[in-house]
C-alpha cells in the first residue's frame, strides 16, 4: 500500500497529463471539433480526407520523410566520428566534450532563434564567413531549394546526445578484443570494422531509433525559423498538425493526424526492430 | 514482502483505469456555451465585482479610461488580461468556458465567436441604454458585427490604410505630389517608377508584404474585386477583377524598378528592414495603416498623406476591433457597463489618441487634438485619414479564416514570387476557399 502511495503522484500525473490526453485525442479524431462549438461525430472522415483531399498532408509527409532520410544518417555518422575523436587522449578533453554537448541542453526554440541570426542574409555569421572565403552568401531560409538543407544542418547542432551515448559505449569496449587483434597483426581499419562497429551496434541501433522518432516529430525549428515556408518547403508533419489545431481550429483533424504520426513512428520502429537481428550484436546474445 | 494485501495490482490497475477513463471523458466533454438568454443580473453589488477584460495588447491605450471608470464605478473592478497568441488562446479559453467577461476581438474572430454562441447579442443592452446614439458610429463599423439580427460587439477605434509619401524625395526627383482628388494605380506606378533608383537602393514605393495576406485584399477592392462575397460564404478569387488586381501588383513587385522586388529585399536586410524603408527615407510612398505616423515625426523629411490609389473605385482597408461580452460571463450587466463606458465618445478617444487611430464614433473624431494628427512643422492633409473610414472596407470575416488564409496565402506567395500567374492559379484555389469558408 505504501509503495502504491509513493507512485500515486506519478500515476495521477500520467493519467491526467499524458494517458488521458492520449485517449482523448484518439476519441477526438473521430469528431469534428473547432473548440468554439460542441464536437460532432465525424466517423473516419478525417482519416479519409487526410489521404484523399489534403494535399498539404502529403506535402508534409514528403518533407518529413526527406528530412529523416538525410538528417538521421548524417547526424549519426558525425556523432560517431566526434565520439571516436573525443575518446582519444587529447588536451582539454573535458572542455571539448562539454562544448560539443552544450547545444543539446539549449531549448529547441532558443537554438532556432540563434540559427535564424546565423543564417541572416546580411548579418549572419554563415554568409559573412563565406564572404571571407570569397563565396557569395545565399538566402538560406527563404530560398525553397535551400531551406530544408538549412534545417538539416541546424539539426546537426544536437548531435551531442548520440555522441555521448557512443562515447559511453566506446569506453565500455572490452580491451582484450583489441589486444587479441593486435597480436594477430590487425590494422586500425580492420579493428574498427570488425570490433568497434559490431560492439557499437546496440548503441547505433538505439541512437537511430531515437533519432528517427525525434526527426519525425520535428516542430520547433520550422515553427520558429520558417513557419513552414517558403512555398511549404518546410511544412513538416508536426507543424501541419499544429497549424490545423491552433490556426484552423480543426482539433479533431489534428488529433487524427497525431495518430497517423504515431502509427508512422511505430511502424518505422517495428521495422527497425525487425532488421535489428541482422546487424545488431549483443555480447553474450545471439547475433 | 507482502505489499499486495490491501490493494492488489489488479485492483490498483482497475482504479487507475477508472480514473483514466474519467479523465478522458472529462477531456472529451464539450464545454457547452450557456444559452444566450440575455439575462441581466440585478442591481449593483455591495462588494466590488471584478470584470475580466481580455485584449491582445497591454492596454496602455485604455489606462486613462480605466482610471476614470474606477472612480465613477467603485463597485466594479476591471482587471485587464493581456492574452498572447490571441488567435489560439481565445478559442481555447472558450472551449474551457473561461473567457474573460469582456473580450476585445478582431473582425473575423468577433463574427466567428458570435456565430458559435460564445459572445452574447448586445443589442438588448444597446436598446436599454438611455441616450445611446448608434448613429454616431460609422455605419460600416456599426453594422459589421451583426449576424442574423444579433449584434455581437461594439467597435472602438479603426486604422485605415492611406498612402504616406516622402515629399522631399518627390522634390529631389522632380515628381509632382499625388493629387488629393484623383490618384490612380497608373499615377502611383508612374510616380514610383520616376523616383526609383534601385542601384542606390531608392524606390518609389514600399514593397508588398507577401506574408500579410490581408494587405492584398485592398488591391482587389480597388479594382472592384474581392477575396470573398459580401456574406463571406463564397470565394471571389476566380473573378476577373480579383485576378487582374493581384497580377497588376505582382508584376510591379517583380519589376524591381517600382518597389523592392523579393530578390532586392534580400539585399536590404529582409522583410523587416523593408517595412522600415519609408522612415529611413528610402522610398517615396507607402500604403499603410495610420499607426505609422508616429515613426515619421522624427524621420527628418516632410511627409504627407493621400488616399490609396484607386483603379475601378476608391477603397482601402480599415482595421480595428470590437468589444464583446462572453456568453459565460456571470456579470453581463456589469460587463456591459464597462463595455459601454470603454466605447463611449471619450473612451474611444482615449484609446485612439494612444494609437494614432481615428475612432469609429464620429464624435470621438471631433475632440481635439485629433488622435491621428502628429505635431510637425509642415502641412499635412490630415483629414485624409478619418475620411478613409467613410469609404473603406473593414477586414473580411469569413468562418474558418485561418484555413482560408493559408490557401490564399500560399497562392499569393507563388504569384508574388513569379512562380505562377494569378490567372492560372486563382481559379484552381477559389473552390477550395469556398469549401472552407462555407463550412460553418
Amino acid at each position: 500500500m505504501v509503495a502504491y502511495a509513493f507512485i500515486l503522484p506519478w500515476v495521477i500525473g500520467f493519467i491526467l497529463f499524458v494517458g488521458g490526453p492520449i485517449v482523448a485525442s484518439f476519441v477526438l479524431s473521430f469528431f469534428r471539433w473547432k473548440m468554439i462549438a460542441p464536437p460532432r461525430f465525424y466517423g473516419l472522415t478525417h482519416y479519409i480526407n487526410m489521404v484523399t483531399t489534403d494535399e498539404l498532408f502529403r506535402t508534409s509527409i514528403w518533407v518529413t520523410f526527406k528530412f529523416v532520410l538525410i538528417s538521421v544518417p548524417i547526424g549519426q555518422v558525425l556523432a560517431l566520428i566526434l565520439a571516436l575523436l573525443l575518446n582519444q587522449r587529447i588536451w582539454f578533453l573535458g572542455y571539448w566534450r562539454s562544448a560539443f554537448y552544450l547545444p543539446a541542453v539549449v531549448s529547441g526554440v532558443a537554438g532556432s532563434v540563434i540559427w535564424v541570426w546565423m543564417y541572416h542574409v546580411e548579418l549572419g555569421i554563415v554568409n559573412n564567413g563565406l564572404a571571407l572565403l570569397g563565396i557569395e552568401g545565399r538566402n538560406w531560409l527563404f530560398d525553397k531549394e535551400l531551406v530544408l538543407g538549412s534545417l538539416i544542418v541546424k539539426s546537426l547542432w544536437n548531435i551531442g546526445i548520440p555522441m555521448v551515448i557512443y562515447l559511453a559505449a566506446l569506453q565500455g569496449m572490452p580491451q582484450q578484443l583489441y589486444e587479441a587483434a593486435d597480436i594477430d597483426g590487425a590494422g586500425e581499419v580492420p579493428k574498427f570494422l570488425s570490433i568497434t562497429l559490431p560492439m557499437l551496434s546496440p548503441a547505433i541501433f538505439f541512437n537511430v531509433v531515437m533519432g528517427i522518432i525525434a526527426a519525425v516529430q520535428t516542430f520547433a525549428e520550422p515553427y520558429v525559423m520558417t513557419g513552414g515556408g517558403p512555398d511549404n518547403a518546410t511544412l513538416f508533419l508536426g507543424l501541419h498538425l499544429y497549424q490545423n489545431a491552433f490556426h484552423y481550429l480543426k482539433m479533431g483533424y489534428a488529433s487524427a493526424m497525431a495518430w497517423i504520426m504515431f502509427l508512422l513512428i511505430f511502424g518505422l520502429t517495428v521495422f527497425q526492430f525487425g532488421l535489428a537481428g541482422r546487424w545488431v550484436y549483443y555480447e553474450g546474445g545471439a547475433r | 514482502m507482502n505489499h499486495g494485501e490491501n490493494l492488489s495490482r489488479r485492483t490498483f490497475l482497475r482504479l487507475g483505469g477508472t480514473a483514466a477513463g474519467a479523465a478522458v471523458l472529462a477531456a472529451c466533454a464539450p464545454v457547452a456555451a450557456p444559452a444566450d438568454d440575455g439575462s441581466m443580473d440585478e442591481g449593483a453589488m455591495a462588494e466590488p465585482v471584478t470584470i475580466r477584460y481580455g485584449r491582445h495588447d497591454p492596454a496602455a491605450g485604455v489606462a486613462v479610461t480605466l482610471e476614470s471608470f474606477h472612480e465613477e464605478y467603485p463597485e466594479i473592478v476591471v482587471s485587464v488580461e493581456q492574452i498572447g497568441e490571441f488567435h489560439a488562446k481565445i478559442p481555447a479559453l472558450a472551449a474551457a468556458g473561461t473567457l474573460p467577461d469582456v473580450v476585445r476581438s478582431w473582425e473575423a474572430m468577433a463574427l466567428d465567436m458570435g456565430r458559435n454562441n460564445q459572445f452574447i447579442d448586445v443589442q438588448p443592452y444597446v436598446d436599454g441604454e438611455p441616450g445611446f446614439d448608434a448613429e454616431d458610429f460609422y455605419e460600416n463599423w456599426w453594422n459589421y458585427p451583426v449576424v442574423e439580427g444579433k449584434r455581437y460587439g461594439v467597435p472602438d477605434a479603426a486604422a485605415p490604410h492611406v498612402t504616406f509619401y516622402n515629399a522631399d524625395l518627390f522634390d529631389e526627383a522632380g515628381v509632382e505630389y499625388p493629387n488629393k482628388d484623383s490618384f490612380t494605380w497608373t499615377d502611383f506606378e508612374e510616380k514610383a517608377r520616376a523616383i526609383s533608383d534601385p542601384d542606390n537602393k531608392i524606390w518609389g514605393s514600399e514593397t508588398i508584404p507577401v506574408g500579410w495576406h490581408m494587405y492584398s485584399v485592398k488591391q482587389t477592392w480597388q479594382n472592384d474585386g474581392s477575396f470573398y462575397s459580401e456574406d463571406f460564404l463564397e470565394s471571389r478569387l476566380d473573378k476577373e477583377e480579383t485576378i487582374q488586381a493581384i497580377q497588376f501588383w505582382a508584376d510591379m513587385l517583380l519589376d524591381g524598378n517600382v518597389m523592392p522586388s523579393p530578390s532586392q529585399i534580400i539585399g536590404i536586410g529582409g522583410a523587416g528592414a523593408a517595412a522600415e524603408l519609408l522612415a529611413a527615407g528610402k522610398i517615396g510612398m507607402q500604403r499603410m495603416g495610420s499607426w505609422i505616423t508616429g515613426s515619421l515625426v522624427d524621420a527628418g523629411f516632410r511627409f504627407n498623406v493621400v488616399a490609396e490609389p484607386s483603379q475601378a473605385r476608391r477603397d482601402t482597408i480599415t482595421h480595428g476591433a470590437f468589444n464583446n461580452i462572453a456568453t459565460t460571463s456571470e456579470h453581463k450587466d456589469l460587463a456591459w457597463t464597462w463595455l459601454n463606458y470603454n466605447t463611449s465618445t471619450q473612451g474611444i478617444y482615449n484609446y485612439a489618441s494612444n494609437a494614432n487611430f481615428p475612432g469609429t464614433r464620429r464624435s470621438s473624431n471631433e475632440i481635439e487634438p485629433f488622435p491621428w494628427v502628429a505635431e510637425v512643422d509642415f502641412d499635412v492633409d490630415w483629414d485624409v485619414i478619418p475620411d478613409a473610414l467613410t469609404y473603406g472596407h473593414i477586414l473580411p470575416g469569413p468562418a474558418n479564416e485561418g484555413e482560408a488564409l493559408k490557401l490564399i496565402g500560399d497562392a499569393l506567395e507563388r504569384v508574388y514570387s513569379g512562380d505562377a500567374k494569378a490567372a492560372d492559379l486563382f481559379p484552381e484555389v477559389s473552390p477550395k476557399v469556398t469549401a472552407v469558408i462555407s463550412d460553418i
